[in-house]
């Protein structure tokens, strides 16, 4: 029973044959969401293996893996895991965060509302690692469909007894509860994720205390994202070592890539991560469908890159893309079109951070939310001055770590890579209320 | 603990904000969210510095910079400016402000270009100008201009959001004090954000805001959002007289400042007093001084053919002498109000000697004098509160807001150079309450619907906690019993009955079985004061409830005709209105308000305080004292007491305490013994009185009823309609 | 009657999920504007007030939350809520001219309900639907995805017709039991079924 599963067969990847689909493997195919098509396909092992191994040795083994929280932040989960407390005599409690609202990601839709059960199992493994006995999934509420599927799945896991009392037999109790979200990005902050669970207005907390020591409700919580927790599930199925042979030294493991944008095949890839940029768009998404000029490299917070050679052959991990100077951050990969104006492109999201502001500190209520955002306006309205792009810059640098959460730096991703990559589109603008590229025609046939 | 401002090291205490370290070390950081008795939050970020802190190395030892014996531990700085509110000073950190960093001062530059983004340029005819701590720091710390250069937000600037409290949009900057305050202190969640980003502001649902406790939140608004409507458009802050007083509404005696222009008081705003009231006070403390200014008496009446005239104290002395003439001396009772000062208590006591009445009584008190042992201090640190008989809204409204501090912990905020600490990390947003360590036994009050156990009794007394008779009771015993440092607080209900003997014996019983200690709310501001002085009807005498009986009487400042006892004699007034009394009385003399007194309070904890005077136009007014010394000279007597001075060296023999030598918060002082007597009547405690009246003539009979009703049903404020007087701000 | 006098049941399910607790009980904050919100459409003030009597909470709380999120709405909807993703990977995809279309041919604008009570439009922001851009949601029904000129002809007409198109749910690639990654058509994709196409663009 505590043998690890054989891989499967090692497919897919022209250029390194050993990595094989596991997370996305189920996604699309008939009934997939179902408890009996997930048992058929080798469901619920893991976490059978996983009571008999012991909870110290789950935390060992996704310690062991390698895994990074696929959340955006790439925090090392085995150790986040081991930061709560062990036998405080306090309830804990574990939550999914299934807000996925940073644009250009939706890795995370298709898991929850395809493969519901890979979530939670890996929500009991996770839970019985951290001697949890309510688990939350979070969802973001415009997602129906996915927590209709998750609704129903917790149901059946419910009644076939792989949640409840006593689970399985091994004398661990856990249940999950799906709670809806209402529309605000900000709610994707874990600390402010909480808040909204607890029915208060969604504003970040303080931290510390950290949510291992006072999270949801005041007791020990730990957050992860939907794909962190589905690969858990993986990991206790085939063992941290098959985990840890994938990817690259620092960045283990498979990861869901998101590529949106003029493509011939937007979609989610599951590949390795140190996976070339080259690779996915062309060889997996099938290359553009026009001319490109730049790539957000992992949902819109990343800082985009320039489109060329240097770029295309960035492996995609952690480390790699941060020494080019932007993030992995979600693996929502988006191409811009050389034909669009990337101040107006910029402005669409600042737009959207300025919306989705909580309000509660000064650089993002009246930085971004008020300033910056009009600032934009005002360049893509044709109304730019000379000096515009110096005052952006200038107010970005009295934004830029000064907030209370990390939204306004999101903001901040696109603006400050636009103008370091486009500074002469900025300024024709700004200059001459001219765009060096005008609006066209974009809604069309496929 | 060693921290290190700007090169300067001081040594604190471990748990200490950033922010404090910075004021201790007697630098400088602007703020406008962090505030004393609120949680930190971290909203407005304008208390940025930088800061750093030396690592260890895994063998325990500092990482090192330098040779030798030069050689000190390596600062390892934050790669970015940090919030001192919310950060926690450490051993051997570094902090720089914007004195010593360029980094610093460039990034609160930029936090106050924010801050003042959306908000409008109306400094010139805004409230708060002159103490607006906005203004001030952009003085400090702005960058001189903005660079906006778009439409500032439109928002509504006349919205009311109680008839007491009115709301100016515009100028919030989202500190959210007002908000946490709320939540926080009075336990309240009547106020919050509406929408969020660019767009959030701060609203009502509840038809407008609880009476009780919400004008605290003009005093904390860091800006002129919120304003106090009572005194809306009245001066502008260097045009008062800023007089530093106790307020005597209740036996609290919260420190205020009294606010006056033009002889008239116009504002009375909290002032910290640690042990007191914090930083707050309560909403009759603070609106209800409109009497003080309106239909004031300035000089002295008497009767001439059925009708007061007015006259000189020259000869409204002669009408005393000759209105009493051929009466012994004697057979002039004397009584006064129990918010009195000590001094005035103390000239009438030597004038009662002088005359040998033994009709001398103080108004309102009770039969027994049960003298508390408990501070608010220790109320709000207690872990369990019974409280018996009273409601506290309507009897000293501080002692509830103090309760429900112990029901959130009981997180008294340090002190250091600077004062009270701005920041104290302890306090979080939403604390837990925990309601099981308060019961409440009597009438159904505010305070009531926070305790975990509640028995509602009409009828209470000690036995009801002595002798237990229900469930409730048995667990309000049970919670006094199982404490550590438990606190039982008395009122009305209870203390009206406490005839001298039983009450006495029962009480140190139930202290000693339970270790209680106790707060009995006096019935007046000062009556815990004047019970140590003989102002009680001695053998033979006549107390206040027979002043229909008196041959002839002198009343200060009471107004027995009002609840239906007519004076049957001579009668002289000393008052500051024509009350229904006055208008019946035979002699009028002009009394200074208490915000216009000299001397000395005595508090619930037996804390003497001072009164100072501000400077409101009273005509010919004056208080008891001098007004005593009068009476004298008209009964043709001669007393030593002729003023303040010579009043307080009188307490000085008379209790022992030196009144003069207070330290401004107050001082708890021994008084010694207490006078009793029964009392023959029932003592109502109302806090709202008539004399509170907002425009005399119109709302005189409904002011009282209604604001009687806002305290009652809580939520219930209509809100003033939107046409407000409103200048063109 | 209040919305949730007869529905005890649906309540006291919403709060079994969370703590027995003063703070748990205001957690089904959420959970019960949705419901009323699923059943009108919109919530109004005296539900916002009974929601808080439930949550033990204040009506300026309810207020408070709600207006954080931009789902709810305290005024009226169409009987099909139009919202349009407007944020980047839509705008690129012609999300722009797929909501001047609407507020046009459908005669709304954001706030409003057009005059037959069909349709009222929001903007929201990115639904997590890159992949298959432009999208947009009606009210909390599903997905409609790859919205070209064409399909929002159709689905307009259906709804027109109060036959609302079924949602789409379009898994943009999928895996297939060989673990070959494919799209929904079928069609294989990957580096296992071709070489490396040339770049396009770029600097190289
Ligand atoms: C503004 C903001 C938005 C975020 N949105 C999301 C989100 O939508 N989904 C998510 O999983 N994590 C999001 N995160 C990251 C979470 O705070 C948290 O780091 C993550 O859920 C941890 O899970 P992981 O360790 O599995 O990555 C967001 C963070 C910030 C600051
Ligand atoms: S940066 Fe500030 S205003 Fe923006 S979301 Fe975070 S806390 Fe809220
Ligand atoms: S952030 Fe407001 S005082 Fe520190």
């Amino acid at each position: 029973m505590t043998a690890t599963l054989t891989p499967p067969k090692p497919i897919t990847s022209g250029k390194d044959p050993r990595f094989a689909p596991t997370l996305y493997a189920h996604v699309g195919q008939d009934q997939s969401w179902t408890l009996a098509y997930y048992r058929q396909h080798g469901g619920y092992q893991a976490v059978t293996r996983a009571f008999a191994i012991g909870n110290d040795a789950v935390i060992d083994e996704v310690k062991k893996s390698g895994l990074r929280g696929r959340g955006g932040a790439g925090f090392a989960t085995g150790l986040k895991w081991s930061f709560m407390p062990l036998n405080d005599g306090k309830p804990h409690y574990i939550i999914c965060n299934a807000d996925e609202s940073e644009p250009g990601s939706f890795k995370d839709r298709y898991l929850l509302s395809e493969d519901p059960h890979q979530l939670i199992e890996g929500m009991i493994i996770a839970a019985f690692a951290m001697r949890a006995s309510v688990g939350y999934i979070y969802i973001r509420g415009e997602y129906v469909h996915a927590a209709e599927r998750i609704w129903a799945a917790i149901h059946e896991a419910r009644d076939a007894g792989l949640l409840g009392q006593n689970i399985l037999g091994s004398g661990f109790d856990f249940q999950i509860h799906l709670h809806r979200g209402a529309g605000a990005y900000i709610c994707g902050e874990e600390t402010a994720l909480m808040n909204s669970l607890e029915g208060l207005r969604a504003n970040p907390r303080l931290k510390p205390p950290f949510p291992a020591a006072a999270g949801l409700y005041g007791l020990p919580t730990t957050i992860n994202n939907v794909e962190t927790f589905c690969a858990a599930t993986q990991i206790l199925k085939f063992g941290p070592d098959w985990h840890a042979g994938m990817g690259t030294e620092k960045s283990k493991g498979m990861k869901l890539f998101q590529i949106s944008g003029p493509v011939a095949r937007p979609g989610v890839y599951e590949l390795p991560l140190g996976t070339t940029f080259r690779e996915l768009i062309f060889d997996w998404a099938g290359g553009p469908l026009e001319e490109i000029k730049a790539v957000i490299p992992g949902g819109s917070s990343c800082p985009m890159l320039p489109y060329d050679d240097k770029t295309l052959d960035t492996p995609m991990d952690y480390e790699a893309i941060a020494a080019a100077g932007s993030m992995l951050g979600t693996g929502g990969v988006t191409l811009i079109p050389k034909a669009d104006c990337i101040v107006n492109a910029t402005w669409n999201m600042v737009r959207f951070y300025a919306h989705e502001s909580c309000g509660k500190c000064t650089p993002c209520r009246e930085g971004i939310s008020s300033w910056m955002v009009r600032m934009y306006e005002k360049q893509v309205r044709g109304h730019g001055q000379p000096g515009d792009v110096q005052l952006i810059l200038d107010m970005s640098e009295n934004i830029g770590g000064r907030s209370f959460c990390a939204l306004a730096d999101a903001c901040l991703g696109p603006v400050l890579s636009s103008i370091k990559l486009f500074r002469e589109e900025y300024d024709a603008l700004a200059n001459t209320q001219t765009p060096l590229y005008g609006p066209r025609k974009r809604w069309k046939e496929a | 603990m060693k921290v290190t401002i700007d090169g300067v090291q001081v040594e604190l205490p471990a748990g200490t904000s950033a922010i404090d370290a910075v004021f201790h070390a007697g630098q400088d950081v602007p703020f406008f969210c962090a505030h004393s008795y609120l949680s930190p939050v971290g909203a407005c970020r304008m208390c940025l510095i930088e800061s750093g802190s030396p690592r260890k190395n895994p063998d325990g030892s500092f990482v090192m910079e330098g040779e030798g014996d030069a050689a000190t531990p390596k600062i390892f700085w934050f790669p970015k400016p940090m919030a001192s509110c919310t950060m926690q000073a450490t051993e051997g950190m570094h902090i720089r402000t914007a004195a010593t960093s360029d980094v610093v001062a460039k990034a609160q530059a930029g936090m106050m270009e924010f801050t003042l983004l959306n908000h409008p340029l109306d400094c010139p005819t805004c409230d708060k100008g002159g103490a607006c701590e906005l203004q001030d720091r952009a003085f400090e710390y702005g960058y001189g201009a903005s660079r906006f250069g778009f439409d500032r937000r439109h928002a509504d600037k006349h919205y009311p959001l109680s008839d007491f409290v009115i709301l100016d949009q515009e100028r919030c900057i989202h500190c959210k004090r007002c908000v946490r305050y709320f939540e926080e202190v009075p336990g309240q969640e009547v106020l919050d954000f509406i929408e969020r980003g660019g767009h959030t502001f701060i609203d009502t649902e509840e038809g407008g805001l609880p009476t009780g406790f919400q004008g605290n939140i003009t005093d904390i608004c860091p800006v002129g959002a919120l304003l106090d409507n009572v005194a809306r458009f009245r001066g502008r802050n260097w045009e008062y007289d800023h007089t530093p007083t106790t307020c005597t509404l209740c036996p609290a005696g919260c420190s205020i400042t009294a606010d006056a222009r033009n002889g008239r008081l116009e504002r009375v705003v909290a002032r910290e007093n640690r042990d007191v009231n914090e930083a707050w006070i309560c909403d009759a403390g603070r609106f209800g001084h409109v009497f003080a200014s309106e239909a004031r008496l300035t000089k002295p009446l008497i009767r001439v053919n059925g009708e007061l005239v007015e006259t000189g104290w020259d000869e409204a002395i002669a009408a005393i002498r000759a209105g009493l003439g051929g009466m012994n001396t004697a057979d002039l009772a004397l009584f006064l109000h129990a918010d009195s000062t000590l001094e005035e208590g103390a000239a009438l006591e030597a004038l009662a000697a002088l005359t040998g009445t033994n009709s001398v009584d103080h108004w309102p008190r009770y039969p027994a004098e049960v003298l508390s042992n408990a501070t608010l201090n220790d109320i709000a640190t207690a872990d369990a509160v019974v409280v018996l008989g009273a409601d506290l809204g309507a009897e000293a409204p501080i002692v509830e807001l103090r309760v429900l501090e112990m029901l959130r912990g009981g997180i008294l905020p340090p002190e250091y150079a600077h004062g009270t600490a701005i920041a104290d990390l302890r306090l979080v947003e939403r604390p837990a309450r925990k309601p099981e360590k308060l019961a409440v036994i009597g009438s159904a009050s505010r305070l009531s619907g926070n305790a975990g156990t509640f028995v509602e009794a009409a009828n209470v007394d000690l036995l009801t906690l002595i002798r237990p008779d229900s469930e409730g009771a048995r667990a309000a015993l049970n919670l006094l019993n199982s404490a550590k440092n438990p606190v039982l607080i008395l009122g009305a209900d209870v203390l009206n009955g406490a005839s001298a003997g039983a009450f006495a014996t029962q009480l140190s019983d139930l202290v000693s079985r339970t270790g209680a200690k106790v707060m009995a709310i006096p019935a007046a501001a000062n009556s815990r004061g004047l019970a140590h002085l003989n102002l009680v009807p001695r053998s033979g005498g006549q107390g206040y409830a027979a002043v229909n009986h008196t041959r002839a009487a002198f009343i200060s400042r009471l107004d027995p005709v009002a609840t239906g006892q007519r004076p049957s004699g001579f009668t002289i007034v000393h008052d500051t209105h024509l009350t229904a009394t006055a208008q019946a009385a035979d002699v009028v003399l002009p009394a200074v308000t208490n915000y216009e007194k000299r001397g000395t309070t005595v508090n619930v904890e037996g804390r003497l305080l001072p009164l100072q005077q501000a400077a409101l136009n009273a005509g010919e007014a004056a208080d008891l004292t001098r007004t005593l010394a009068a009476l004298a000279e008209a009964l043709g007597l001669r007393t030593r007491i002729r003023g303040l001075k010579s009043a307080q060296a009188l307490l000085q023999t008379r209790l022992g305490v030196d009144v003069t030598d207070l330290p401004e918060a107050g001082a708890i002082r021994p008084l010694g013994p207490v006078y009793t007597a029964p009392t023959g009547q029932v003592h109502r405690p109302q806090l709202w009185t008539e004399r509170m009246t907002l425009k005399p003539d119109s709302w005189k009979a409904t002011w009282v009823d209604r604001i009687e009703s806002l305290v009652e049903n809580k939520w219930e404020l209509p809100m003033a309609g939107s046409s407000l007087a409103g200048g063109d701000d | 009657m209040t919305y949730f006098a007869d529905k005890q049941p649906l309540v006291a399910d919403i709060f079994s999920r969370y703590p027995g607790s003063p703070q748990g009980r205001r957690s089904a904050l959420m959970p019960l504007l949705r419901e009323v919100q699923n059943a009108h459409g919109y919530v109004s003030e005296p539900q916002m007030t009974e929601i808080a009597a439930l949550c033990g909470t204040t009506a300026t709380e309810v207020r408070s939350v709600m207006s954080f999120y931009s789902t709810y709405h305290t005024v009226p909807t169409g009987k099909y809520h139009l919202q349009v993703c407007s944020t980047l990977m839509c705008s690129l995809a012609g999300s722009d001219e797929l909501w001047d279309h609407l507020v046009e041919t459908l005669d709304v604008q954001p706030g409003e309900v057009s005059p037959d009570g069909r349709f009222s439009v929001q903007k929201v922001e990115c639904l997590g639907s890159c992949g298959t851009a432009p999208m947009m949601q009606i009210a909390d029904e599903g997905y409609y995805e790859n919205v070209t000129p064409s399909k929002c002809a159709r689905i307009l007409a259906a709804l027109h017709a109060d036959a609302p198109p079924t949602p789409d749910n379009l898994v943009p690639v999928t895996v297939n039991a060989e673990g070959r990654q494919t799209l929904a058509n079928g069609e294989m994709v990957g580096a296992s079924i071709g070489g490396l196409s040339p770049l396009t663009g770029g600097t190289a």
